[in-house]
């Protein structure tokens, strides 16, 4: 079964701490190692850094975190963005977020007029075997 | 209105008062007066330099306090009679001053005591750990080997990124002279220009120092993982992780600077 954690911080820098260090206690929780984590907290902390300069003034990145079944913990961050990009396959960004987790996801949504871009990933952090 | 005199007429008038200055004997009274002034015209040129390292977790106020200090040490060292200019100068010795400051007094003014130690035995341990084990240990392990909570552990982990203390400058040790990245890589020199490519990149990573450039490479283009570079490269894993990460920082404040 799987559990939802949601966590809304305002798009600053200053607070991706609180995000970051959100990923390493729920990794940590599923048994993670510190690889893992550490991985997990680099993937975190590049998805939320490149919606922080297409946020619009005032924005929030809302944060969730998806515990799936067998160790899979998904991940996705949300902002207001009028104008914003996001990056493309190809870009280092990306490339970035592809090597840690395997499996990014992007897209810009437009929901009664409200413009939000996303970025999202999936990652393993299964308990090691000999755990 | 000072405000309004051109930068041409302030910098000549501080020129005035450093001839002045050098006129006079070291006691004069009036050395100290001339002093202020000149600092005081600087004083938006220390403000500009220390917002350039703002976002680095240091409060605005106490960058621009050291970005004064190293005016005042600029006005105090400079020598007129070499006919440079006093900006050329003190630039370079308010940078210093910064960057100074965010070597020494960062660690120490953001991470706790606690937690320094702690970060310092967490590294030991995750080494000792990753030998016995064949593996990198979960935060459990680490907790119950050092005799803290886990949550200790994840706030250790997190003062011992390199997210909101990014240093300036390479640890001393990382200018160990090594291999340089293209013999270490070798045949994988492929995968080096692959991230070249990106256009935007290129001079940003032209400027890395080869190791960062090198545990760059090894973990984003070659997949291997955190605990093996460091093994490969003779350092520890959390080192590892606070190079990749202080390393990620630097390249997304570059390409936003160059955008």
């Amino acid at each position: 079964m799987s559990q939802v954690i949601r966590l809304t911080v305002p798009a600053e820098a200053g607070y991706l701490t609180v995000v970051r260090t959100a990923a390493a206690a729920i990794a940590g929780r599923l048994g993670a190692t510190v690889d893992d984590i550490e991985d997990l907290r680099i993937a975190v902390n590049e998805a939320c850094a490149v919606l922080l300069t297409e946020a619009d003034p005032g924005a929030e990145l809302a944060c969730r975190f998806d515990i799936g079944d067998g160790g899979r913990l998904g991940f996705r961050v949300d902002t207001m963005s009028a104008q914003g990009e996001v990056p493309e396959p190809g870009s280092f960004a990306w490339m970035v977020l592809e090597s840690l987790t395997g499996q990014v996801a992007v897209g810009i949504d437009v929901e009664d007029g409200v413009r939000t871009a996303h970025v999202s990933f999936v990652r393993p952090v299964g308990v090691p075997e000999n755990a | 209105m000072s405000e309004l005199r051109s930068l041409e007429e302030r910098k000549a008038e501080a020129r005035a008062m450093f001839v002045d200055m050098a006129s006079m004997n070291e006691n004069d009274p009036r050395r100290g007066a001339l002093r202020d002034g000149i600092v005081e015209i600087h004083l938006p040129l220390a403000e500009h330099l220390a917002r350039r390292f703002g976002h680095r977790g240091e409060p605005h106020d106490d960058l621009v306090q050291v970005a004064n200090i190293g005016l005042i040490k600029a006005v105090d060292r400079f020598e007129i009679e070499r006919g440079l200019e006093f900006s050329t100068y003190a630039t370079p010795t308010i940078i210093g001053e910064i960057k100074r400051h965010f070597r020494d007094k960062t660690w120490a003014v953001r991470i706790p005591r606690r937690l320094q130690e702690l970060r310092l035995a967490m590294t030991a341990a995750n080494a000792e750990l990753s030998q016995s084990l064949s593996r990198s240990p979960t935060i459990s392990e680490l907790a119950a080997r050092l005799g803290v909570g886990e949550d200790d552990i994840i706030e250790a982990l997190e003062a011992g990124g390199a997210y909101s203390t990014v240093p300036l400058d390479t640890d001393p040790d990382d200018d160990r002279a090594g291999p340089s990245l293209g013999e270490t890589l070798g045949v994988e020199e492929a995968t080096y220009e692959t991230i070249e490519n990106i256009a935007s990149l290129k001079p940003l990573l032209a400027d890395l120092p080869p190791r960062e450039r090198q545990i760059l490479v090894l973990r984003f283009f070659e997949g291997r993982t955190q605990s093996q570079i460091a093994t490969e490269l003779g350092i520890s894993q959390m080192h590892v992780s606070r190079l990749l990460a202080r390393t990620l920082e630097r390249l997304r404040e570059g390409m936003l600077a160059t955008n």
